[in-house]
Formats: structure tokens, C-alpha cells, sequence
């Protein structure tokens, strides 16, 4: 008997023996993905899905498109009005979005880290680095333009060093050298063409508008590199000259659901109706009860009737833009400001944020909020023409502007313009492109470069509701508290 | 009751047993006509005292039965010529022979060595006089005279240094348990469950009536032995077993029916359409008001607190069955219990059964236990939130805060102003959840003596848990509303597997020195597996969740499994000399493979002394002090409650569009740690154990002082780097606390007796050390309108509330002749009636910049009570007992956020909420300028975490009195014993606090936000009539 238990103990403490190593059933690591090209094509995907995160879209409007003097809002306080206003701080929302897009530059990284070790064939490898790199400079270009100087980081993180993890800012400079650097690698590599199912990947013709775009920034403030407007002019005529795009014969048809994919898009998040793959800006700007967009619409924001007003009425883009009369999803006629303010589903009221966005509608007015359908645009072919115009103007070929001004306000209805006079010229350029792009995510970006930000405020109803007046740090956001208060040697811009 | 088993407790025992006895002494004296000779006699000590409880059996034979409270036995024998054997615990067995008498009296001599009670320690058992570490013990029969339904509560006020804090009233809610305070930041700060001798995953599935004791094991002496899982101390949970001699069958039911303490008093009717109509003036004075004719709504509308809450009726049934002869005993139990709680729509039931099987083989070298659990919950849970945007609350925040005036109870619609109508009652009632849980749990321990020193034991066991949950929430409730119908369905199976395979060795050499060595290994592996759907768009909504294949939405599916696995060695020495100097140590080696490559091993060594000066020889005939013994200890141990896979470079997934199509994306969610490991907690305790006269009154006192270090940390990177943070380890944490209690019984005699039991725990929590001194908060206080509110900074106490402060309301007279005001505005707002808040930084070097923003925040509270204590009675009156428990807590704030909700009149995401009608009577207005922060006027800003919110909690409660009477039997044919008792819990409770309950944690899950009260399933009162019978 002793034996038997003697045994018995034995194979007992022997049995016990499972290794420590941890066997992960439902995910995967870097060393089991990718092994082909579509493995890539999923790890691009991630990449480019460091935006899709619930509130991104609209802090990221808020931050972008709010600060011009067209959009306010119907808050009497919080991150919209502060962001609307003017009224900076570093705790604002805004810091949401420098986390997503510092999330997308690493996703980046780890792709192009990774991709060599798969064994493609070598001119699709740098396809696929390509498309990682266009988007980091995507990322970066959001980043340098309104932080200024960021850090740089253009190697995966696979450690928490102190010296990965304190970095302090690279200059404004260093981070535009790298963009330029990333699109002009982009810009040969990539197709310049997808079919309809892969549209919204990065093609060549948005490496050049992004160059472009890039060109004319630095070639603004605060930089005010004025060598670079010729870069720009020349950048973007070849994408005029690629002849892939074409402006849509009618403004309306550029946001419909009905039209997406269609040529004046040069580069767009493409939404789909998805929690995680959609849109929730739709629902944020739709006011309720509507049939285009979540019939509980927050309405939070909207344009000012000043900026209503500045449109001619003979302005096809007006009514695109605004809605100013609308049906609402009970066949009722809705008008801005008036007794027929936006009803709830079965009635009520809620306070009008400004004159309704025209340009996200969603006739689906039962989907989830964050599921909208509408594609986010960041760039687009009438962009292209006005920059081209301005690029040329600055570069003192204002006749040469013309022709592209004109493409532009010919869709809209306006009279042609003949000025040659360069500041005129500036002036009518820059009103056209608040026209054009009104809540496209362009006006703070243009306000900055053009130093029109203290002509601004004046005319902001937003500032004016808090009492803001023009200091020079409005110039840049500021690096977001939590970031400061994560990394000792990262600097706040100044005055903040 | 801490440390030495205290004579009372012994007492009560000897009553316990005794009333067995009686009832088998008439048991036997019916059936007992073919006796051959019936023999009585009176059993009593050497100095004359009466024993009862002791078995007297009948040599050779199952024949036995048990003294009565006199000492009197009587028993039939089947041969005149028998043997009997007398043993009780703590004396030496006697045996007498018969000899043909009819009356056997037996004196009893005690046992010097065996007049220790026995407790069971990690892997093994000891006697409780040479324990040296912190060790607490709660007896089966002090529990049996509550009322609880899960064995967490069980422990609350019953142990020097173990808080325990319910989350909510809801039937079968989990409570938190903290021994000797939290110990950690991120990683869980629930103790270690071992039952039987198994190490679970989680707060065992007991019926609480199956358990005979629980020990508490605090200190690290106790702990190390369970090594990187006993940071947070060991509940042991010993089940009942059988018990030698006749059959016992056991049949008891009990009814509870409950109420709520308390309600808020909200506006109705009038009043409330006045509250809305001048919110409104107001706010835009070209608007017509919500409720034209307010007179009109007088007396109507709903106070939906009565609309949710009901009497409650919880009613349990169960049978139990023990018995057994000298080698095979058992224990045999089922359990119904049905809590319908006092919220319509809420129903808990739950069934369990055990069996517990011991017997011993091969000359009683071999020894078998088993132990077989199940037990299956069905919960109808009425009180979860089932609005997913905005943030909702569920229907008992609604209860308080939604719209009165409505058409009807079951209305849906719009509300007067045009808003969506959330209703609660319909959300209680409306919407079907159900929580099924069913676990089983299995262990058996196999032990075999291979000498009379050497003992191998083998235990093994296996948990397996299933909990579903069925949520169908239709279209006029919540989150359905949008959704037209929404069904979630979600599995969670969990399969755990522990094997532990022991050596103990024990050996008294040259007379003083005593020796016991356990070493073994242990082998534990945790399998969960999970699955859930939802699909909304339904049709028919009669179907709801049990046919979601007849929704029309697109289903949304997910999974997720893992595993870990944790290899064990483990090693314990006690040693003593002469009974007077004892000394313990022990180490364990966890391996985990939750850990990183470089850490996968820890080592978790203690050692403690003891000396037990009472057996010093200048103490040993003394007549005052019965016992005394010091102790102190010192060791390490761990946490490693951790998700499993942290350590690795893992790669997420979501979704991305392109054209219309939708594509997988995958993305790097974390880079490898190759260091991630376990937390350390090293403690030191020094404690004294002092019995007088003769352990009549026995004090338990300890000191301890903890640090965590290496504190499992999800530590903040600067997003730049690609991830918002890592799992690392960083960061200390203190505790440092003074445990007293004291039983002791006051009077002791033939037909009354008084025992009394006093804990009292004193813990200072503070927060050493964190990554970058960097500051962290707790969560957001909840409901989209507050911040975070909990400050976790360096050098100060753990979890203090951090806010604004509030020093009074704007009035007239802070404003300047210009109109500027005198004050530093928050947002710019200087609406009269709005709160002033206290300036004290957010300019240069921190000083006042004359506007109110979050760096004017400050310490406004303490969630952390100056100290807890528990307060046990029990009067015994010939055949009456009564119990009278009191606990309580004292010195420590709570947030009550649901008091400003419902006390600050402010707009929200264009709403009101409904206010209490002391708000409205007492606001601010320009006839009742009042400065009470309390009473802010209507259209106040939407309130900040301040000081407004924060209320002492401080409480003492009467937990529960219990009065039982033991019906006298003599004369029953049928039943050997009849109990009738009633019980009231938390009868009534004496508190500053204005909110329902000071006792409340209503974000209990996240460790980081204690002491906040957002409106919780309220705790009820209840009255319990019951009943036992024996047979």
C-alpha cells in the first residue's frame, strides 16, 4: 500500500507540469499576421481606422471648421463654445484627435516596419509603404498645422523607454521635412486609381494635392516660406493636369449618399454604415426629426445667419450648404428661426445651434448615431482649383489664377471675376474658399496661414458670446494638459 | 473574534449540540420498545460543573447520543453488559462500563492537550494556541441568525479588519470585501476564496446554511502560504459535515418581508408644473410655459418611487441531512430561495444542493473526502440601465429624477416639453433580463497516513461556472425606443481546475519539541469562455430575446477565450519548544503564466514567533490570566489579478470602410512587457492574544503595517508614443491599522447567559508613491454631468474626494458698482443664486488668477472611515436566544451626487429632472437670497464636483436582532426539535446622512471611486418569521 502511494504522489506532482507560456486563442500578433498581401491590406485598414472613434468627427470639426466665424453653436458653454470661441484651453476636446492621430502614426509605423519581412513582390511592398506613409504624413500635416512643432516619431513603438516615451517636440520644420518627404515617397508609388470596392485608399493624385496643400501652408504663416508657392502651384497643377478628377456639374451631388465615389474626391474617409465604421458628426450637426440625419439630432452646431446672409442668393452652394428651410420627417416646413423652429419626433422644440449643415445628410433617419453613412471629406477637386489660384495669385500669376477661379464660381451661379490685382484677387480667392469648403475642416487651418485669425474674431458670434478678444496664441491650439502632464519635456505653445 | 476561541463561543456550541441531544435522547425513548436496557446518568468535569454536548456511544455499536444542557443523557443499549464512551472536545474519552446499572454518572477530565480548538489553516489545520499569525474565525452559528443570501455579507462587522460593503439592495448583488484595506490601484482587491481547501477564481457559489466556519486569514504569516494570491487575505470556507451517530434530517423555512427605508420626496403635480413653468420664464421668457394651468395638475401625475417599489418577499426552504458512523459520515443539503426584492420586476431565486462525504479507510490510514456543490440562479433583474446614449441610469435613478405629469403609468411618449419620456416603471417591468448562473463545484481530498508522522494528502477540485444573460429591452423602454426592440444575449462559461498534492509531517521530539512541516505543489488552470449577440428591429415583440431570429436588424456577434495557468510549490515549518515558543515560516514559489517571459516565478517567503507566556511558569497557575501569548510576523505575498495576455505585443480589430464595402482592420493594441509582473505586498503584524479568567474574556489586539510595491499599473504614456497607456508595474501603496476585539460574557449561569463580541478596526490607507508623482483620478461621478472626483496623489489618504469648493450662492451685493463682479467666476457665470466657488490656484506658481477652473480643485473629503467596528450580543433565557448585531461605520464622506442631482434645479442636455421638494421650498431666489450651497437657484450651471455633493456617511446600524425560541419537545412523536424564530435586518440606522443609505457604493466595481451614492437598488428593511424542525 505505502508504495502505491508513494507511486501515486509521483505521477501526481508530475501531472501538474502545463507550461507557463500564454497560448492566446482570440487575437493576433505581429508574428502571425502579416504573411501575404491581404494580411497588409488589413494592418493599411487599421491604419486608417485611427479615426474612426466615436466623438473624433465632431471635436475634430469643432476644432478645424469651428473656429471660423461661419460656425457656432447652441451651447452656452462647454468644449463646443470654447472651441467655436476661440476660448482655448489645453483641456479642451480637442486633445481627443492628437491621440488619434498619434495612434494612426504608429499603426503607420508597425506597417512599414513590418511589411518588408512578407516577401512581396518589391514594387507592391512599396506600394504598401507607400500607402502607410501617405497617411502618416496625412497625420503629421493635422499635427504640425495646428500644434506646431510635434514629435516626430517615424519607427514603430516597440518599447516604453524614456527616450521613446519622453521625446520633446521637433520643430515645425523638421515635421514638415518629414510630410514632404513621406508624400513625395507616396506620390510615385501609389495608384492613381482604385476600383469603386477599395475606394477612399490613398492614391497618387492625393499624395500631389496633400504636396500641394503642404506647400501652401508652409508658404503661410507662420513659416512664411513664399519660395514654397511655386512648389505649390506646380504640385497642384499636376494634379489638374492628371485629368482624374472633374468637378461635379452640380454642388449638390459632391455630398449626396447617392454620388459618393464620384471624381471630385481626391481624398475621403468612406464611411459605411457601421458603429465602428460610420460617422456620428451627421447625427451632431442634424437637428431632430429630420429625414437626413439620426431623428434625435443633437443640432449642436450650425452657421451663423451672418454667414448665411454673405451668400448671394444667386449662390447654387448656398442652399447646400445651409438649410435654411427644410422639410422635417413629418412633412412639416421648417424654418430657421421662426415660430416653425426643429420639432422632436412627435413634437416639441429644441433651441437652434445655427442655421442647419446641409452638407451631411443621411436619409436613414432610424441608424445608430455613430453609424452614419456620409464620407468624411478631407480633400476634394474644387480645393485643388482654389489653392492652384491662390498658389498662382501669391506667385504672382494672377491671370494664370483666373481660369481656376472661374471652374469654381461658374458651378456656383457667380459672375466672373477679371481682377488681376493681387491683393483683390487674395481677397476673393479667400472668401471663395469659405464659400466653397464651409464645414469641410479648412477655415481655422486657413485663417492661421493667411493671419486672418484677429480680422476673424470680430465677426465670430461665438467669441462674442464669451467676451474673446484676439491674443496671439490663438494662433495654435495648445498641446493638450494630459499630454503635458504625460511627458515632462513636451512643451506647451505660447501663451497657454 | 479574533485569534482564541473564546469560552462562550464554546458555550454556544455545547447549546447547540445539546439540543441535538435532547431531541435524540426522545427520539430514541419512542422508538426504543425493543431495548434491552435503558440507562441514564449526568456527565459533569472533575470540579463538578455540568457538561453538556457530550457524546455518550455505545462501544462497538452506531448507538449514541448527546448529553442535554443538564449533562443528562440517556441512552438504550443493546446489551446490558455494553461499554459506554463518553468524548467531547477539549477532554480526555472516557469509557465506563455497564455492569448491569441503570444510572452511569461520568466525570470528565480535561484534556492540557487537547483543550485547543482546531483551526484550519492554508493546507492543513492547526491548534489555534499555536497559531502565530492573524488568524479570525466566524462560526456557522452566528451567521445561521442573519439573513443573507450570498456568503460575501456574511462577514460584514463579524471580523476585526475586514470591511465589507454592499453595492446595492438588489437581491444576490456582490459586495465588496476589503481585508485589512485596498492594497492595490488597478488590480482587484477581493480576497482570496479557498473552500475546502480549493483556491477559487472568484466569491464561491454557497449556500451560506452549508457553512460551519469561516476563517479569516490577514496577516502574512497566514497568507504566504497561498503566495502571489494572498495579498488581499484568505477566506477559508469550511462546509458542514456529518456527524457521528443517528440521523439527523433537518427541515427549516423562512419568509422575509422588506421595505425601503427611506424615499426621496420629489415635487408632484402642482408644484412640479410651477418648478417647470418659472424654469422656463427663466431661461427664455418669450417661450410659453410647459404647463399653462398648474392648478390644473394638482393631485395628479405619478411619484414613481411608489410606482417601482413594492414589499418585498423573500422566502427560503431547505432540508438538510446528516449522520454517519465512526468511518463514513455525511452531509446532505438543498436549499430554495426565492427574494423577490422591492423593486417590481425583480426576482432572485436560486436552488443548492451538497453533499459531503467523509470516510476513512484501510485502518483509518486513508482518508476520503467529498464535496459536491451545484448550485443554479435564475435573476429577473429589473435595475440595469437600458439607455446606451445618452448615458442612462436605469429605473431606480428615473424613479427620482423623471417627469410626474404624464398621461399614464405605461406612457412612452413625448414628455410636455417635447423630450423623449423615459419611464421607469416600464423600464422595471417592461423590459426582460434574466441572469442564469450555474455552478459546480466538486473537490475531492484524499489523505493517507504512509507513517504515523507522514501524512500525503492529495486535493483536487474542479469549478465550473455558466452565466447567461437575456436582455430584451422593447420598444418603449430605454435604448429600445430607437431601436425598435433590442435583444442581447450574452454566454460567459468559465471551466477552473486545482490540484494540490501535499506532504505533513509532524513529530514531537525529546519531549518539547514539536514539529510540523507541510511541502508540497499545487497546479491551478482557468479556462473563460465568452459569447455574446444583439440584433435589434423586431417586428413582433412578443417573442423578444428568446426569438431574436425573428428581428429584422443586422446581428451584431462576438467571442473571446483564454487561459492561465499557475504552478505552485509551497513549504510551511512550525516548530515549537515547550509549548511556550512557537515560530512559523513559510515560503511559496508561484509560477503564472500570466506574467511576463522575464517574471514568470515569485517567491513569497514569511516567518513569524509567537510566545505563549501564560505557560511560562510565573503565569501558569495564574488565576486571572488564563492565556497569553505575543505574536509578530513578517512576509510577503502577492496579486496577480490581472486579465491573462498583458505581458504580450497583441493586435486589435475593428472595422474600415472602403467604397461600401466593409473590411476587418487590424491595428497594434500593446508592445510587449517583458518585466510585467505580480504586485508585492510585504506586511508586518504584531499582535497579543489575552484570555482572563479562565478565557471568560479574551481580547484579540494586532498592529499591522502593509506596503504594496510594484503596484499593477495601467501607467499613462504620452499618447505621441501610439497608446494611451501600459500595463506595467509602478507605484506603492501603504496601510497601516489596528485591529481590536474583545468576547467576553459577562454573565454565565444555569438558566440566562450574556456573551458579547466587539471588533473595531482603525486603517489608514495612503498612497506612496505613483508613476511621475503624476496625480490619477478615479472615474467620472456619472450621469454625462459630472467629472471625476477621486484624488490619488502621493502622501495622502487613498481615494480622498477632490472638487471645488462651494462658499456660497451669488447674491446681489458681489457685484461692483459697474456690474463686475467681486468674485472668480466659473464659466463666466454670474447668475445670482449660481454657487461661488473657493479661488485658490491656476495662476503663476499656483496662486489665485481670479477665475474658477478645474486648478481651483481641492481635497472637499474622505471616503476612508476613521474606523468600522461590529457589535455581536447574544441572550440565552432558558429556551430562548436573542441575537442583536450591531455594526457600523464612522468617519467617513460620501459623494451624494444624486442629492445635487436632485437638488440644484439646473438644465441639462435640455432637460430638468424632477427635484426634491426641500430644494424647491429653500432655493435661491430674489425674495430668499439664502447662501446655503445646498440651495442654488432654479437654472443654476450644471454643478461641478464640489463640496456640495459630499455628506458624512458616518453610521452606526442595528444589522439585525433575531429573537429564537426551541420549542420544549418531550412530548412529540414526531419532531425531535422545533425552532420559531423572527428576525428584523437593519431595523434602524443612525446617520447625518441625508441621502437613502450610508452604506452604499454605487460605482463599488472600479476600486478607484469609493463612497459615491448615484441612487442605488435602496437596501431594504426586512421582518423574517421562521421556523426549523428536527427530526
Amino acid at each position: 500500500m505505502k508504495n502505491i502511494v508513494i507511486i501515486l504522489i509521483g505521477l501526481l506532482t508530475l501531472s501538474a507540469c502545463e507550461s507557463l507560456e500564454e497560448t492566446p486563442f482570440d487575437f493576433l500578433s505581429a508574428d502571425n499576421l502579416y504573411r501575404n498581401e491581404a494580411d497588409v491590406d488589413l494592418a493599411l485598414f487599421g491604419v486608417y481606422s485611427s479615426l474612426n472613434t466615436a466623438n473624433h468627427d465632431l471635436w475634430y470639426f469643432m476644432s478645424t471648421s469651428g473656429p471660423g466665424e461661419s460656425v457656432t453653436t447652441r451651447f452656452n458653454g462647454g468644449n463646443q463654445l470654447f472651441l467655436a470661441g476661440l476660448n482655448f484651453n489645453p483641456t479642451l476636446a480637442h486633445g481627443v484627435w492628437w491621440s488619434n492621430f498619434y495612434r494612426g502614426i504608429n499603426r503607420a509605423n508597425a506597417v512599414i516596419a513590418n511589411v518588408p519581412g512578407v516577401g512581396l513582390e518589391e514594387s507592391l511592398a512599396e506600394q504598401k509603404i507607400a500607402e502607410a506613409r501617405f497617411q502618416r504624413a496625412f497625420f503629421y500635416f493635422n499635427l504640425v498645422k495646428w500644434f506646431g512643432g510635434v514629435p516626430l516619431y517615424l519607427e514603430e513603438t516597440t518599447n516604453f523607454s524614456e527616450e521613446v516615451i519622453f521625446k520633446p517636440r521637433n520643430t515645425t520644420e523638421e515635421v514638415y521635412a518629414a510630410i514632404i518627404e513621406d508624400l513625395q515617397y507616396a506620390e510615385t508609388r501609389l495608384p492613381a486609381t482604385w476600383d469603386a470596392a477599395n475606394f477612399g485608399r490613398a492614391t497618387s493624385g492625393a499624395a500631389k494635392g496633400f504636396l500641394g496643400k503642404v506647400y501652401l501652408h508652409m508658404a503661410g504663416k507662420p513659416l512664411e516660406q513664399t519660395d514654397k508657392y511655386a512648389l505649390a502651384a506646380a504640385k497642384l497643377k499636376e494634379v489638374v493636369d492628371s485629368g482624374v478628377y472633374a468637378l461635379q456639374p452640380d454642388f449638390g451631388s459632391i455630398f449626396t449618399l447617392e454620388n459618393e465615389r464620384n471624381n471630385e474626391l481626391i481624398f475621403v474617409r468612406p464611411n459605411v454604415e457601421d458603429d465602428a465604421a460610420g460617422t456620428v458628426l451627421t447625427f451632431f450637426a442634424g437637428p431632430p426629426n429630420t429625414p437626413f440625419a439620426n431623428r434625435n439630432g443633437q443640432y449642436q452646431f450650425g452657421f451663423s445667419l451672418a454667414f448665411y446672409n454673405s451668400f448671394s442668393p444667386d449662390d447654387k452652394r448656398r442652399d447646400v450648404t445651409m438649410q435654411y428651410t427644410y422639410i422635417d420627417a413629418n412633412g412639416r416646413s421648417i424654418t430657421y428661426n421662426s415660430p416653425s423652429n426643429p420639432q422632436l419626433p412627435q413634437g416639441g422644440y429644441r433651441e437652434p445651434g445655427g442655421v442647419a449643415l446641409g452638407k451631411l445628410k443621411d436619409a436613414q433617419n432610424d441608424v445608430s448615431p455613430f453609424a452614419h453613412d456620409n464620407d468624411i471629406i478631407y480633400m476634394r477637386y474644387a480645393d485643388i482649383l482654389l489653392m492652384l489660384a491662390e498658389a498662382l495669385n501669391e506667385s504672382n500669376q494672377a491671370a494664370a489664377a483666373l481660369p481656376y477661379l472661374k471652374l469654381v464660381r461658374d458651378r456656383a451661379g457667380l459672375p466672373v471675376v477679371s481682377t488681376t490685382d493681387r491683393a483683390a484677387l487674395r481677397a476673393i480667392i479667400k472668401q471663395e474658399r469659405k464659400w466653397e469648403l464651409a464645414g469641410e475642416y479648412q477655415e481655422y487651418g486657413d485663417l492661421q496661414r493667411w493671419g486672418d485669425i484677429q480680422a476673424s474674431i470680430a465677426n465670430n458670434a461665438a467669441s462674442r458670446r464669451i467676451g474673446v478678444t484676439y491674443d496671439p496664441k490663438m494662433e495654435l491650439l495648445p498641446i493638450p494638459q494630459g499630454q503635458l502632464d504625460d511627458n515632462p519635456n513636451l512643451t506647451q505653445n505660447p501663451g497657454y | 473574534m479574533l485569534i482564541l476561541k473564546p469560552i462562550n463561543m464554546k458555550l454556544k456550541q455545547l447549546k447547540k449540540i445539546s439540543r441535538h441531544a435532547l431531541l435524540l435522547c426522545f427520539a430514541f425513548t419512542l422508538t426504543g420498545m425493543y431495548a434491552q436496557s435503558q440507562i441514564t446518568g449526568v456527565v459533569s468535569t472533575s470540579d463538578g460543573q455540568v457538561l453538556p454536548g457530550v457524546n455518550v456511544v455505545e462501544k462497538g455499536t452506531n448507538n449514541g447520543v448527546v448529553t442535554d444542557f443538564d449533562g443528562k443523557y440517556q441512552i438504550t443499549t443493546q446489551s446490558a453488559n455494553a461499554v459506554l464512551v463518553f468524548s467531547f472536545v477539549g477532554f480526555e474519552t472516557l469509557e465506563l462500563p455497564v455492569n448491569g446499572q441503570q444510572l452511569v454518572n461520568a466525570t470528565m477530565t480535561a484534556d492540557e492537550q487537547s483543550l485547543q480548538e482546531v483551526v484550519v489553516v492554508g493546507y492543513g489545520a492547526q491548534k489555534r494556541t499555536d497559531i502565530t499569525g492573524s488568524v479570525s474565525s466566524v462560526e456557522g452559528e452566528d451567521l445561521e441568525k442573519a439573513v443573507y443570501n450570498t456568503v460575501d455579507q456574511l462577514l460584514q462587522g463579524r471580523s476585526a479588519g475586514v470591511q465589507v460593503t454592499s453595492s446595492s439592495g438588489e437581491p444576490g448583488a456582490n459586495s465588496s470585501v476589503r481585508i485589512r484595506g485596498n492594497n492595490s490601484l488597478s488590480a482587484d482587491n477581493s480576497p482570496l476564496y479557498v473552500v475546502d481547501g480549493i483556491p477559487l477564481s472568484g466569491t464561491p457559489q454557497l449556500n451560506p446554511q452549508d457553512i460551519e466556519s469561516l476563517e479569516v486569514l490577514k496577516d502574512a504569516s497566514a497568507t504566504a502560504i497561498y503566495g502571489s494570491r494572498g495579498a488581499n487575505g484568505v477566506i477559508l470556507v469550511t462546509t458542514k459535515r456529518g456527524q457521528v451517530g443517528k440521523a439527523t434530517v433537518s427541515v427549516y423555512q423562512n419568509i422575509t418581508l422588506s421595505e425601503t427605508r427611506k424615499t426621496y420626496e420629489v415635487l408632484q403635480g402642482q408644484q412640479y408644473a410651477e418648478f417647470r413653468n418659472e424654469a422656463i420664464a427663466d431661461l427664455r421668457p418669450n417661450d410659453a410655459p410647459p404647463f399653462p394651468n398648474p392648478e390644473q395638475y394638482a393631485g395628479t401625475g405619478f411619484n414613481w418611487q411608489d410606482e417601482i417599489l413594492r414589499t418585498g418577499i423573500r422566502s427560503e426552504y431547505g432540508v438538510n441531512v446528516n449522520g454517519g458512523e465512526e468511518r463514513t459520515r455525511y452531509f446532505v443539503s438543498a436549499n430554495l430561495l426565492e427574494d423577490k426584492g422591492i423593486v417590481v420586476g425583480s426576482n432572485y431565486r436560486r436552488g443548492t444542493f451538497r453533499t459531503n462525504l467523509d470516510t476513512k479507510l484501510f485502518n483509518d490510514k486513508m482518508g476520503i473526502k467529498v464535496r459536491l456543490n451545484g448550485s443554479h440562479v435564475q435573476n429577473n433583474r429589473a435595475i440595469t440601465s437600458s439607455r446606451a446614449f445618452p448615458a442612462g441610469a436605469g429605473p431606480i435613478f428615473y424613479s427620482y429624477t423623471a417627469e410626474p405629469i404624464v398621461p399614464s403609468r405605461d406612457y412612452a411618449g413625448i414628455t410636455g416639453e417635447g423630450q423623449q419620456f423615459f419611464n421607469p416603471y416600464l423600464e422595471a417591468t417592461a423590459k426582460d433580463d434574466r441572469n442564469y448562473v450555474t455552478d459546480l463545484f466538486a473537490s475531492t481530498e484524499l489523505s493517507y497516513k504512509i507513517t504515523p508522522e507522514l501524512t500525503y494528502t492529495f486535493n483536487g477540485g474542479l469549478n465550473f461556472t455558466f452565466n447567461n444573460r437575456d436582455i430584451y429591452t422593447p420598444s418603449n423602454v430605454g435604448a429600445g425606443i430607437d431601436l425598435n426592440g433590442l435583444a442581447q444575449l450574452s454566454q460567459n462559461r468559465s471551466y477552473d481546475y486545482i490540484t494540490s498534492n501535499y506532504l505533513t509531517y509532524k513529530n514531537l521530539f525529546a519531549e518539547n519539541h514539536d514539529i510540523t512541516a507541510t511541502a508540497g505543489v499545487e497546479y491551478s488552470e482557468f479556462n473563460n469562455i465568452a459569447s455574446n449577440s444583439r440584433v435589434n428591429n423586431f417586428p413582433i415583440e412578443a417573442l423578444g430575446v428568446n426569438d431574436v431570429g425573428s428581428a429584422t436588424g443586422d446581428p451584431t456577434i462576438g467571442s473571446g477565450r483564454n487561459r492561465s495557468v499557475i504552478q505552485s510549490g509551497f513549504f510551511r515549518l512550525n516548530y515549537a519548544f515547550d509549548s511556550r515558543y512557537l515560530l512559523t515560516a513559510t515560503i511559496r514559489a508561484d509560477g503564472s503564466s500570466r506574467f511576463a517571459q522575464n517574471e514568470k516565478w515569485g517567491y513569497f517567503p514569511s516567518a513569524a514567533l509567537g510566545w505563549r507566556v501564560s505557560e511560562e511558569a510565573f503565569l501558569k497557575d495564574s488565576k486571572t490570566i488564563s492565556n497569553l501569548k505575543f505574536r509578530a510576523s513578517i512576509g510577503e505575498t502577492g496579486t496577480q489579478s490581472l486579465p491573462p495576455y498583458q505581458s504580450l505585443a497583441r493586435y486589435g480589430s475593428s472595422f474600415y470602410g472602403t467604397g461600401q464595402t466593409l473590411n476587418l482592420a487590424l491595428f497594434p493594441v500593446s508592445v510587449e512587457n517583458p518585466n510585467l509582473k505580480w504586485e508585492t505586498t510585504r506586511q508586518t503584524d504584531i499582535g497579543i492574544d489575552l484570555g482572563l479568567f479562565q478565557n471568560r474574556v479574551n481580547i484579540t489586539a494586532d498592529y499591522f503595517k502593509k506596503e504594496t510595491f510594484d503596484l499593477l499599473a495601467v501607467v499613462p504614456l504620452p499618447d505621441q508614443v501610439g497608446y494611451p497607456s501600459y500595463q506595467g508595474n509602478f507605484g506603492s501603496i501603504e496601510n497601516k491599522g489596528f485591529e481590536f476585539a474583545i468576547d467576553f460574557t459577562p454573565v454565565q449561569n444555569e438558566n440566562f447567559s450574556w456573551s458579547s463580541n466587539f471588533n473595531v478596526t482603525f486603517i489608514k490607507n495612503t498612497v506612496l508613491e505613483l508613476f511621475n508623482d503624476i496625480d490619477r483620478f478615479g472615474p467620472g461621478l456619472g450621469q454625462n454631468v459630472f467629472g471625476n472626483g477621486h484624488l490619488y496623489r502621493p502622501g495622502e489618504e487613498f481615494g480622498l474626494f477632490y472638487g471645488l469648493k462651494a462658499v456660497g450662492l451669488i447674491q446681489e451685493s458681489d457685484f461692483d458698482a459697474d456690474g463686475n463682479p467681486l468674485f472668480a467666476p466659473r464659466n463666466g457665470v454670474t447668475q445670482l443664486g449660481s454657487w461661488k466657488f473657493e479661488d485658490v490656484g491656476g495662476g503663476e506658481d499656483g496662486a489665485p488668477d481670479g477665475i474658477i477652473t478645474n486648478e481651483d480643485r481641492q481635497v472637499i473629503g474622505n471616503p476612508n472611515p476613521d474606523y468600522t467596528f461590529g457589535w455581536v450580543n447574544d441572550f440565552y433565557y432558558k429556551n430562548f436566544n436573542l441575537n442583536i448585531f450591531i455594526q457600523g461605520s464612522v468617519g467617513n464622506d460620501i459623494y451624494n451626487t444624486i442629492g445635487t442631482v436632485l437638488g440644484s434645479g439646473f438644465q441639462n442636455n435640455e432637460s430638468y429632472k424632477n427635484q426634491t421638494v426641500d430644494w424647491y421650498l429653500n432655493r435661491w431666489t430674489p425674495d430668499n437670497p439664502t447662501n446655503d450651497i445646498r440651495y442654488p437657484s432654479i437654472n443654476s450651471e450644471s454643478p461641478p464636483v464640489a463640496n456640495y455633493m459630499v455628506e458624512d456617511g458616518s453610521y452606526i446600524r442595528l444589522q439585525s436582532v433575531s429573537l429564537r425560541y426551541n420549542i420544549p419537545m418531550e412530548n412529540s412523536n414526531t419532531f425531535s426539535g422545533i425552532e420559531v424564530y423572527g428576525t428584523a435586518t437593519n431595523l434602524f440606522t443612525i446617520t447625518d446622512y441625508s441621502g437613502i443609505d450610508p452604506e452604499v457604493s454605487s460605482l463599488g466595481g472600479n476600486t478607484l471611486a469609493p463612497g459615491v451614492d448615484l441612487g442605488v437598488y435602496p437596501r431594504q428593511r426586512g421582518y423574517t418569521m421562521g421556523v426549523n424542525f428536527r427530526f
